[in-house]
């Protein structure tokens, strides 16, 4: 089976959840780390003066979180955990520290899983805090009050976990990124990345392949 | 503490103060301020707070006196009180929106305000107000372009008592002290207001704040959580680059993922 090409790595969906996701963060990040820090406002500058940059930020903070709340229904479903994701847990998957264990996983690796709650919990709380931000009238003094370090904080965690999951997703694991730009992978990752997808994939007779 | 050139400010002396609000009117004039229209609350107090178009108020405290007359005022001159840690230059995202002049008093800019509220909500003083129609924040800014000239604020030139005092800052406190007065509200308080009080009565009879602070919340958000970011950042970064330089790319070969 070596050598073969499977296209459906990924549904039209997922990507379209994926990439709305990655590119109204980063415009959020661009637009929101040029507001947290004033020698940084070329930030600003380039979306239009500091209004222009506002107004962006509301408008692909509103596309974040629809593409959260879409990225959340698609992908629950395949991010429970499960006992073999007990033995992926003890080395770390290999990830960190190279190792050639293999673990009969199924669509996400245990860490990609503590990255799907990771991004739904900051998301969830930078996107309420910048609902309350966004109408601070609407609201008591108090609650705006609390809401500017929170959603600075959820930002934070939110840019760390996108350099981490860059980087896993690219440079760290060549053949992994193509999965969700083009859906298209070797059988071989898909056999050693997801085995017990492919099979299943397989036995219904869904894996496409060319 | 910041040091200014010569720092020019207001000692208020609400004893002298008749509530003739001759220095509403003053501001009104020289900033050139539309009327707003407010209806009678049963009070002589009004407007009822300080808006995009008050930018100064005296403000009615009533208290019961025992007597058959049975009220006594503490009036309190409201308006911007210039602080020098102030919370709204701290919050402020767009460059010069807020600035320092040179006095030491803190102005604005409508023209680079974007209209975020930060100001608005973090303010101890609870004093820039937002306006809907220009979609901008508007305070006191201690006539900055009276003060630049050699004149004094409107309101304190309007003054007939000599309730608003203005001056050299530390001419004033010592002024002020000369005169008896124990607790100057203003002198330490935010590393030092621009506009202080001689008080007659507690602060909080007063409707001030006993002890202004800038919110924790904005400490948090701008002493730690910032700085966290300026290095958590770069730092996440270069580890990243650190771990692709030690371990390099996980190659999947083929056939290898065959193996069951």
């Amino acid at each position: 089976m070596a050598g073969k090409i499977v296209t459906n790595g990924s549904t039209a969906l997922e990507k379209i959840g994926h990439w709305a996701l990655v590119i109204s963060c980063v415009i959020c990040m661009i637009t929101g780390f040029g507001f947290m820090f004033r020698s940084l406002d070329i930030f600003q500058k380039i979306f239009g003066l500091p209004h222009g940059a506002k107004t962006v930020h509301h408008f692909f903070g509103l596309v974040f979180f629809i593409s959260l709340i879409l990225v959340f229904l698609i992908w629950v479903k395949d991010c429970g955990f499960d006992s073999e994701d007990i033995k992926w847990f003890k080395v770390f998957g290999g990830y960190i520290i190279r190792t050639d264990q293999h673990f009969d996983l199924y669509k996400f690796n245990p860490g990609q899983k503590i990255f799907f709650y990771y991004t739904i919990i900051f998301g969830a709380i930078v996107s309420i805090t910048g609902y309350i931000m966004w109408n601070p009238f609407a609201w008591s003094r108090g609650a705006v009050q609390l809401s500017y370090p929170l959603h600075a904080l959820s930002a934070f965690m939110f840019a760390l976990g996108f350099i981490g999951h860059g980087y896993l997703g690219s440079w760290a694991n060549p053949g992994s990124l193509s999965v969700i730009t083009s859906g298209r992978v070797t059988r071989a990752w898909c056999d050693h990345h997801r085995p017990r997808w492919t099979r299943k994939m397989v036995k219904e007779g869904k894996l496409k392949e060319e | 503490m910041v040091e200014f050139k010569t720092q020019k400010a207001f000692m208020i002396y609400p004893e002298k103060c008749t509530a003739c609000r001759a220095c509403q009117v003053a501001c009104k004039n020289w900033n050139q301020l539309p009327a707003t229209k407010t209806i009678n609350r049963g009070t002589f107090e009004n407007p009822p707070d300080m808006d995009p178009f008050n930018y100064t108020k005296i403000k009615f405290n009533e208290y019961g006196n025992g007597s058959d007359y049975g009220i006594k005022w503490l009036f309190l001159k409201q308006q911007c009180l210039h602080c020098t840690e102030a919370t709204c230059m701290i919050v402020c995202p767009s460059n010069g929106a807020l600035y320092r002049t040179p006095e030491g008093a803190v102005a604005f800019n409508p023209e680079k305000c974007i209209g975020c509220k930060y100001c608005v909500m973090t303010c101890p003083f609870e004093v820039p107000k937002f306006s809907e129609d220009t979609k901008t924040i508007s305070k006191c800014h201690l006539c900055h372009d009276r003060m630049a000239n050699g004149l004094s604020p409107a309101c304190a030139k309007a003054c007939p008592t000599g309730a608003i005092v203005y001056g050299d800052r530390d001419k004033l406190i010592a002024e002020a002290k000369a005169q008896g007065a124990q607790n100057i509200y203003g002198e330490n308080e935010l590393d030092g207001l621009h506009v202080m009080y001689v008080l007659a009565d507690s602060p909080d009879k007063y409707g001030l704040p006993v002890n202004p602070k800038v919110p924790m919340t904005v400490v948090l958000w701008k002493r730690f959580i910032k700085p966290l970011v300026k290095w958590g950042i770069p730092l996440t970064a270069l580890a990243v680059l650190l771990h692709f330089w030690l371990h390099g790319p996980h190659v999947v070969s083929e056939g290898k993922g065959g193996e069951k």
